[in-house]
């Protein structure tokens, strides 16, 4: 039964109007779709049967950034789960956010996330995490590189959806990570915003190259050209079902993906590889479920209920986290293959989070715009094209400086 | 508008005429309807216009000039110059929609009545789909993988051509399919109607072909071609969701628009360089929009001479196979779409539709039990519905005043209707930012109403005008009856202006996404949803496409009779 949500919500207006709404429904902004979207509405119907409050879910995409900051306040929605992070620090949203003032109680690392000053209240709390340092292959076959440097992947070998920004993105991160993880925390020192000027570092530089040399190795300039057509699941499919690519960098939600396309129990992983000698990398990623300051205290209780630890009880978000493609701190997969990551989570030990998901203004993602731009071009050049990793790492890096000097200008 | 004669017109006259026509038939100078009816009669039209481009556009660029340096920023902005520089190569693309729309009709102009109706309905049912679903179909199409896409498959190999270059063809045969049959309709009734007394005269006195090209035939063309311009570029001007669904996101940069660039930057370029942008743009589109406001206002007509049917049965013999071969073209990508939307969705994200089996109502069952779909459905068909009713009772009374000229002189209105004309080519972009700030507190349900029917009002004041004139005077009735009189001579007319507001409200992702009210219960954008993960969205998405397609269809095959008197006339028969 999917009775409540949306179809409530749309159908009210004339309803309302007459003067005759009921309770209306706690508006919910998500930017799920297919079946992540499915598998969310299931847990939320379970909170419509406890709470007698209907919910509506709406499905923003890579919009919400643009829903939340509108200028129409009425269709501001009462919750909204959100993916970049970046975006409850933005100036108009975080004046539209209700802090978590109680409720459970998140692990450290998380909490200081989502927390603008220390010791003051959160702005959210998490819902699911994504554990984005893996390299998925086929059963059986033995790919891992012994390090970063150490990686010369042959042309076709690696599967990249670089269609979608974010998987450009996340490679970024790793490698950055991978060699200079003080850069890493140096663009992000705070639970706010970090130190531009770490941009402009040589090490950054370095990082943009080494990433171009490696993309540059994985293809010759047709098959370059057909990874930008490819979003990350085309990505999935090239590996597990067409067997074009031996392995792809993915989070741990391709599981799902790869089990719907290519059966269950074809899969194997490897960590992204770190520096010679340095350890592997380890970048997360998340929703935090925020309450917005016109949802009243039902939105906090929505948070509330929606990311508590579920202990030993079951319901549909723990039926989310075993058959795979979700993470939380509370619970361990029954996956085999996602029980290390899921571990690695809970320990918090030297987790990063996205970059990426983390910038707001003008390097912020989205389609053709932002950092994703920039890595897209990158990408571009290096793969599709023959311009050297190094003069393309150094445009990249230059798109960047400028970008941020404009954005500063304002 | 010489030789333009009210007596004259042929049951298959061509509507679209701007200026207006002298009442040389029957004198209709009216007496009954005063200056402050008359006026009145205006208000909401001019409310409309005023109200949500007009003032608003002003505000832009007031507001572009409001920072120093504002103007500066977006001139030396690289990416606001590659929108530009876009927007150049999809106005390409717009002269060859006119120029396919041309030549098919140049093919098919002898081919006797019946290959050129099943033409016409063939070509013209793209422009009824909404360009999110032309998106999905040609990516679809033009998938990169030979497992999937059809083109790649044909060549037997991965080619993509989604990619770098080949993107502009993948986006140019979309772009062609949608609207060439609008100026397929366009130049058809044109070549139907061309003076073929002054032709034979020109003959006889020996003027070759050539000649008679340069001097009766271009002439008489030169008004539809503004006309199929003046259409295809309205739609390249707001060209948005075409590019957001059949374009994978790191392409999109490359291709994209004005409207798409102003939409992702409006943030980053701050609120002077924003409305900065906005007015370069409406410059750019005024500025191509002016030869058809040209040819629209010259003195060419072809309206004296009645269709010559010449119908050469050894020509009309080859042209049944290059119809044959045009329509299966064409019907293409409806054929795509509907197999894909029946396919098993894990198979169809994995082959392509020519694959066939495993067949499921799946996702149609999907689409159906999704109460946001059903929803959206029902909010988009009332909103649609409203608008219809809300353009026709500001356009009605305002087309029947400008039809009739009570209020000032003829040249005042030609100028009045040829704004009319500019505004309906203006992106939204143009004055949205003033127009989010005013409209945000009245909420979302009203104000995009508002919207919508402002931007559609001066079409549909177009389309009433042009049968308006043609109404021949009532020999009883005056005053306020005889406004009842001409929407009831007129009413294929009304039925047209109705169906078009339609369609086009039906089918916008563009103003929901753009006035920053992604409320999500407006259809098209549902289905921008899918776009997220596309291939694997390829079934369900197909049948949330075919769903959302219906509708529109269904709207115009049932008033397909008056649509085609009211495109060829506007006046009942």
């Amino acid at each position: 039964m999917s009775i409540s949500r949306r179809a409530f919500l749309l159908a009210v207006p004339a309803v309302a109007a007459a003067g005759c709404a009921g309770q209306p429904p706690l508006r919910v902004a998500v930017v799920w779709s297919g079946e992540e979207l499915q598998r969310f509405l299931r847990v939320v119907d379970a909170y419509v049967a406890h709470s007698r409050r209907p919910v509506s879910v709406y499905s923003a995409g890579d919009n919400i950034s643009a829903l939340l900051r509108g200028p129409a306040e009425n269709v501001i929605p009462d919750v909204a789960v959100i993916p970049r992070l970046g975006l409850l620090f933005d100036p108009v949203v975080r004046k539209r956010i209700q802090p978590r003032e109680s409720g459970h109680v998140q692990p450290e690392f998380w909490r200081r996330l989502v927390t603008p000053e220390e010791g003051g209240p959160e702005l959210g709390a998490w819902f699911k995490l994504a554990y984005k340092s893996l390299v998925w292959h086929r059963k059986g076959e033995r790919h891992a590189p012994a390090s970063l440097t150490a990686w010369q992947p042959r042309p076709g070998s690696v599967a990249i959806g670089a269609a979608d920004g974010w998987v450009l993105s996340d490679w970024f991160e790793n490698v950055l990570l991978s060699m200079a993880p003080e850069a890493y925390d140096g663009l992000f020192a705070s639970a706010t915003r970090g130190d531009p000027e770490w941009w402009a570092r040589g090490e950054v530089s370095e990082a943009l190259e080494r990433l171009a040399s490696l993309w540059r190795d994985a293809f010759t300039p047709e098959q370059g050209r057909r990874a930008l057509t490819l979003q990350f699941h085309d990505s999935i499919l090239d590996v597990f079902r067409y067997r074009t690519a031996d392995v792809v960098a993915a989070p741990d939600f391709a599981l799902p993906v790869i089990q719907r396309y290519a059966g269950a129990d074809v899969a194997g992983h490897f960590r992204f590889p770190g520096d010679a000698g340095g350890p592997p990398p380890l970048v997360v990623g998340g929703d935090v479920a925020v309450a917005m300051k016109r949802g009243g205290s039902d939105a906090l209780d929505f948070v509330e209920w929606l990311t508590r630890p579920r202990g030993n009880t079951n319901d549909a978000l723990t039926e989310w986290v075993d058959e795979g493609g979700f993470l939380t701190p509370y619970r361990d997969p029954t996956q085999p293959l996602l029980r290390e990551p899921a571990l690695a989570l809970r320990r918090s030990e030297g987790l990063r989070y996205d970059l990426s998901d983390r910038l707001i203004g003008r390097l912020e993602g989205g389609d053709g715009r932002g950092l994703w731009r920039v890595l897209t071009e990158l990408f571009s050049d290096v793969a599709a094209s023959t311009v050297t990793p190094r003069s393309a790492a150094l445009a990249a890096r230059e798109k960047i400086v400028t970008s941020l000097a404009k954005g500063a200008a304002r | 508008m010489s030789g333009s004669d009210r007596g004259n017109y042929g049951p298959n006259t061509f509507l679209f005429e701007v200026a207006p026509h002298p009442d040389a038939g029957v004198p209709v100078k009216p007496q009954g309807i005063s200056r402050w009816r008359a006026a009145f009669y205006l208000l909401l039209a001019v409310l409309l216009s005023a109200g949500v481009t007009l003032v608003p556009l002003l505000a832009t660029v007031i507001i572009s000039f409001s920072e120093p340096g504002a103007w500066q920023e977006v001139l030396t902005d690289a990416g606001a110059w590659q929108a530009i520089g876009n927007m150049l190569i999809w106005w390409l693309l717009v002269v060859v929609v006119c120029a396919v729309g041309l030549g098919l009709a140049w093919l098919v102009r002898n081919a006797g009545p019946a290959l050129g109706l099943v033409m016409r309905i063939i070509l013209v049912l793209p422009a009824v789909v909404s360009p999110l679903t032309t998106g999905a179909v040609f990516r679809l199409l033009f998938d990169t993988s030979q497992e999937r896409g059809m083109a790649s498959a044909l060549l037997g190999r991965d080619t993509p051509f989604l990619g770098p270059g080949w993107i502009w063809l993948v986006l140019g045969s979309a772009f062609v399919w949608q609207y060439a049959g609008i100026a397929f309709l366009v130049f058809h009734e044109a070549l139907a109607r061309l003076p073929a007394d002054l032709l034979r005269t020109t003959r006889a006195f020996g003027v070759d072909r050539r000649g008679r090209l340069w001097s009766v035939i271009l002439p008489a063309l030169a008004r539809p071609a503004a006309l199929a311009y003046l259409f295809a570029l309205v739609f390249a001007a707001r060209v948005f969701d075409l590019v957001l669904m059949g374009v994978p996101g790191s392409m999109q940069a490359l291709v994209e628009g004005g409207g798409l660039y102003w939409w992702r930057h409006n943030d980053d370029l701050g609120y002077a360089g924003a409305a900065a942008l906005a007015v370069l743009m409406s410059l750019l589109v005024a500025a191509l929009a002016a030869p058809a406001l040209l040819g629209l206002h010259g003195r060419v007509t072809w309206a004296g001479s009645a269709p010559s049917t010449r119908p050469r049965t050894d020509r009309a013999r080859w042209l049944w196979p290059l119809g044959g071969a045009v329509s299966v073209l064409w019907l293409l990508p409806f054929a795509a779409l509907l197999i894909t939307s029946l396919r098993d969705p894990v198979a169809a994200a994995q082959t392509g539709w020519w694959n066939g089996e495993p067949w499921t109502f799946g996702s149609y069952t999907e689409a159906l039990t999704d109460s946001a779909f059903i929803s959206a459905l029902a909010t988009t068909f009332l909103r649609a519905v409203t608008v219809v009713a809300v353009v026709l009772l500001a356009a009605v009374p305002a087309a029947y005043v400008l039809a009739h000229e009570h209020l000032l002189p003829r040249r005042t209105w030609q100028m009045v209707l040829l704004v009319a004309v500019a505004l309906a080519a203006l992106p939204p972009q143009a004055f949205a930012v003033p127009l989010q700030q005013v409209l945000s507190p009245i909420g979302t349900a009203p104000a995009l109403i508002i919207v919508h029917a402002a931007l559609v009002l001066p079409l549909a004041v177009l389309v009433l005008h042009n049968a308006f004139v043609r109404v021949s005077a009532p020999m009883l009735v005056r005053g306020r009856r005889e406004l009842f009189h001409y929407v009831r001579e007129a009413r294929p007319a009304v039925v047209l202006a109705g169906a078009v507001v339609f369609v086009l409200v039906w089918n916008d992702a563009v103003v929901g996404l753009l006035l920053n009210w992604p409320s999500g219960d407006h259809l098209p954008l549902i289905l921008l949803e899918q776009a997220r993960h596309f291939m694997s969205a390829a079934s369900p998405l197909a049948a949330q496409a075919v769903l959302a397609m219906v509708v529109p269809v269904l709207v115009v095959a049932l008033t397909a009779r008056l649509l085609y008197q009211g495109l060829t006339g506007g006046v009942r028969r």
